[in-house]
């Protein structure tokens, strides 16, 4: 069953898009979040909750 | 007066505490009723006289109120109380309209309330946790425009530039759970109360779970996690320990989450691709879920001694450890060979029981503990009680946990164990009354559970009553102005809400399409010198089908035999993708506290499967399964079957002209068949056309496509 499935499966180009997708976001986006300038943004953010 | 200004450029306004407080006390009403459910069919599996000989008391009907109640009622509703409550705040507005509010508020307990009525009765679509039929379906859309708008125009209406991570949450959810109800809900009524779904087989059974699992993602998870976000570091009073793992935690589970679906579906008829993509893309899953668990732990930094003494920190730590745990337990079932043994075992009701109970339950009281006495202005009652609470709830999860392991795991290695070709436990009886122990034991952890919960209520209702009427708070804030930093980063996206809704879209959107394209191409997944052997089912068949998924014989039993071994010795061929292409609904099924009965048909004589439904212990004893003398006195609706074969056609399923309109009289003459052999092997009452004899003509069809004969 399985062979059968394995030789009939032709989408191999969807796996390498799937991974370039998401792990080139993923990277992108860690660069993004981790920058240092933005330190000062994030401790504003953080004390939203504790206003009120 | 909700709003007004002054000369220092200062709005003035009030919230809107009247929603929050009616869902909260909603939560609370339904969370009882849902943990009673549970309790009451727990014990049905300990003891099966408690299924009475009412068609409406049977385990089978009461499981979906017990799963729907817990969800849309417990949950849902505690959602709604903690969105408003502290969007609001987050978002320093008022909620965007009163009058939607209300609709929001009445529609949705009107919408329980006709779940609580319709299941019993045995009114259901057949599918886990969507199984309300169609007009409340669109009611459910309806109402929750409703909170979208109400949501949505707050966040227009904002004075705070910056949206606060847990309105992401929020907001994710709200869209991606109308996505998933409106797609899998997609059926042709057949009457009121009788709808078939335009999936059939293989691609409802990858619909349904990737809604199942995307259910428990964005209906249990990811909201949760919003509340989290907020109610944690207000009950800790410090800010979160990291904002910018916060963020991460967010976009990783909202992109990962919605790829998973199909390891619910491991070693069955689906693609294998497409179970492995569920379970890598679950496996992943593991990373973000324990990011967001340490994030909320070390937001407890310096404030851990607050833990012994504070009841609210103890429920907080305690969800927050669970949701950690069962992050962990679901990557860990996603991966094929453990699947193998767990599925279809109580291992996975101790699963979700640990992510029910223990993260969201918890949750829900700590904001309870937390928020009842500040929106009634007094204080709770007794911190006593509620440590009380907390000990006996711990104790009843860890009760209902382990049992659910151990009856799981023995359960699971009696199916596979075999020697050489044959099983060790061929009976499947023999795998059942093993674990009827630990039944009591999870019964009793479950009891434990609604014990405290029951003492919780006391200890609310206490609070409420000492409260007394204040005047409403008067906020104020300065009118929305420009971005108080310079553009860039995340924080530019987050000031544009609808750029962020619409990335939010796309996340989901990529997964959903790329996981349900097998379904588009599941035609390439049939064996075409097989698919000729597939045959609608007769009229008759399909009435007796009805009377299965209206019974709910699908919470106890699986029609899929999987590619494993040991599956195959137990229960004869391995199910095919296009055996089941006329299956509106599939029956799949999750659980086997039941044999599989995907072959079932010409396994035993008709009288067998008669007396078997009428008392199952007469032939198995031993047997916890419910009985039917129901089936034995109602008549089979035979005039509905035209209208079911013709709506049934318009889906696909290949009837001709002629044999929608001799519908009736092909099943009569059916009926009479069965009725004809029931009395050959020995059946003495009067069975004419009593709902039995379809029920019998369903299962004995059930087999492998090629061994089907016209009748
Ligand atoms: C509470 C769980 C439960 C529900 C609900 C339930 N069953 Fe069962 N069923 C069992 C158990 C346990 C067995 C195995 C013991 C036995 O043979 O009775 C079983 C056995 C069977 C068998 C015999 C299978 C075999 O291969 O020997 C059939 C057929 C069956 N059930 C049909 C049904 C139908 C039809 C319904 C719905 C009307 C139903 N069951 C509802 C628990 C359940």
């Amino acid at each position: 069953m399985k062979a059968l499935y394995l030789a009939n499966y032709k989408l191999v180009f969807l796996n390498c898009i799937a991974l370039v997708l998401f792990f080139g976001i993923f990277c992108g986006a860690l660069a993004w979040i981790y920058r240092k300038s933005s330190k000062e943004f994030y401790d504003y953010m953080k004390s939203l909750p504790l206003e009120d | 007066m909700s709003q007004s200004k002054s000369k220092d450029n200062l709005e003035h306004f009030t919230y809107d505490e009247e929603t929050p407080k009616l869902f909260f006390l909603a939560t609370i009403i339904w969370g009882a009723v849902a943990l009673l459910a549970g309790v009451f069919i727990a014990s049905q599996l300990a003891f099966w006289q408690l299924n009475f000989k009412l068609p409406w008391f049977t385990f089978g009907r009461l499981r979906p109120l017990h799963t729907n109640s817990a969800i849309f009622a417990f949950a849902g509703n505690a959602i709604f109380a903690g969105v408003y409550h502290s969007s609001q705040r987050l978002l320093k507005t008022r909620i965007f309209s009163d009058a939607l509010s209300k609709i929001h508020f009445w529609g949705w307990q009107l919408i329980i309330v006709l779940a609580a009525i319709t299941l019993p009765l045995g009114i259901t679509t057949g599918k886990e946790y969507a199984e309300l039929e169609w007009p409340i379906d669109i009611l459910i859309a309806v109402v929750w425009v409703a909170f979208a708008v109400n949501f949505f125009g707050m966040i227009a209406r904002r004075r705070e530039r910056h949206l606060y991570v847990a309105i992401w949450f929020y907001l994710a959810s709200i869209i991606t759970v109308a996505l998933l109800h409106i797609v899998n809900s997609i059926a042709l009524p057949v009457s009121l109360f009788k709808s078939y779904p335009v999936y059939a087989g293989v691609q409802d059974a990858l619909v349904q779970w990737w809604y199942g699992h995307n259910a428990v993602a964005f209906f249990l998870t990811t909201p949760y996690l919003g509340l989290m976000y907020y109610y944690l570091p207000k009950a800790v009073n410090r800010p979160i320990y990291s904002y910018r793992l916060s963020i991460i935690h967010f976009w990783a589970l909202v992109f990962i989450y919605i790829w998973t679906g199909p390891h619910h579906l491991l070693h069955s008829a689906l693609p294998d691709w497409a179970q492995t993509l569920g379970m890598i893309f679950s496996i992943m899953l593991l990373a973000p879920s324990w990011g967001g668990m340490i994030n909320g732990l070390l937001t407890m930094r310096g404030a851990w001694h607050r833990v012994r003494k504070e009841p609210i920190l103890k429920f907080l730590v305690a969800a927050v450890t669970f949701y950690g745990m069962s992050t962990f337990e679901g990557p860990l079932l996603s991966i094929k060979s453990v699947n193998a043994l767990a599925h279809f075992t109580d291992w996975i009701i101790g699963h979700v029981h640990s992510g029910v109970l223990g993260w969201n339950g918890f949750m829900i009281f700590a904001i309870l503990y937390y928020v009842v006495p500040k929106l009634w202005k007094t204080e709770l009652y007794s911190e006593k009680l509620a440590n009380v609470h907390f000990w006996m709830a711990m104790s009843g999860i860890l009760l209902y946990i382990f049992s659910m392991w151990a009856a799981g795991i023995t359960q699971g290695l009696m199916w596979r164990a075999m020697e050489g070709p044959r099983l060790v436990y061929p009976d499947f009886v023999e795998t059942l009354t093993k674990i009827i122990p630990l039944y009591y034991v999870r019964a009793f952890g479950g009891f434990l559970y609604l014990a405290g919960y029951v003492i919780m209520m006391y200890n609310i209702f206490k609070t409420i009553k000492a409260s007394k009427p204040a005047e409403p708070e008067v906020y104020s804030a300065p009118p929305l102005g420009k971005f108080t930093t310079d553009k860039q980063g995340h924080r530019y996206l987050e000031g544009l809400s609808a750029l962020f809704t619409v990335l939010v879209v796309i996340a989901v959107i990529v997964g959903s399409v790329i996981e349900i394209l097998p379904t588009l191409l599941a035609h390439k997944y049939y064996a075409p010198e097989k698919i000729e052997n597939v045959k609608p089912y007769t009229p008759l068949e399909l009435a007796g089908r009805d009377i299965y998924i209206r019974e709910g014989c699908y919470t106890c039993h699986s029609q899929m035999v999987r590619t494993l071994t040991y599956d195959i010795a137990r229960y004869g061929e391995m199910s095919r993708p296009e055996e089941f292409i006329y299956d509106h609904p599939f029956q799949f099924g999750s659980r086997r506290i039941g044999p599989d009965l995907a072959r079932v048909g010409g396994k035993y004589p008709d009288s067998w499967h008669y007396y078997h439904m009428y008392d199952p212990r007469q032939i198995t004893p031993g047997s916890t399964m419910p009985v039917y003398p129901h089936l034995f006195r109602k008549k089979i609706d035979y005039h509905i079957l035209a209208k079911k074969l013709l709506v049934m056609k318009r889906m696909g399923v290949p009837y001709s002209e002629a044999s929608i309109s001799s519908a009736i009289s092909d099943a009569q003459d059916q009926a009479a068949q069965v009725e004809e052999s029931l009395k050959s092997q020995g059946v003495k009452e009067k069975v004419r056309d009593k709902e039995i004899l379809a029920l019998i003509a369903y299962l004995q069809r059930l087999k492998a496509p090629a061994e089907v004969t016209d009748k």
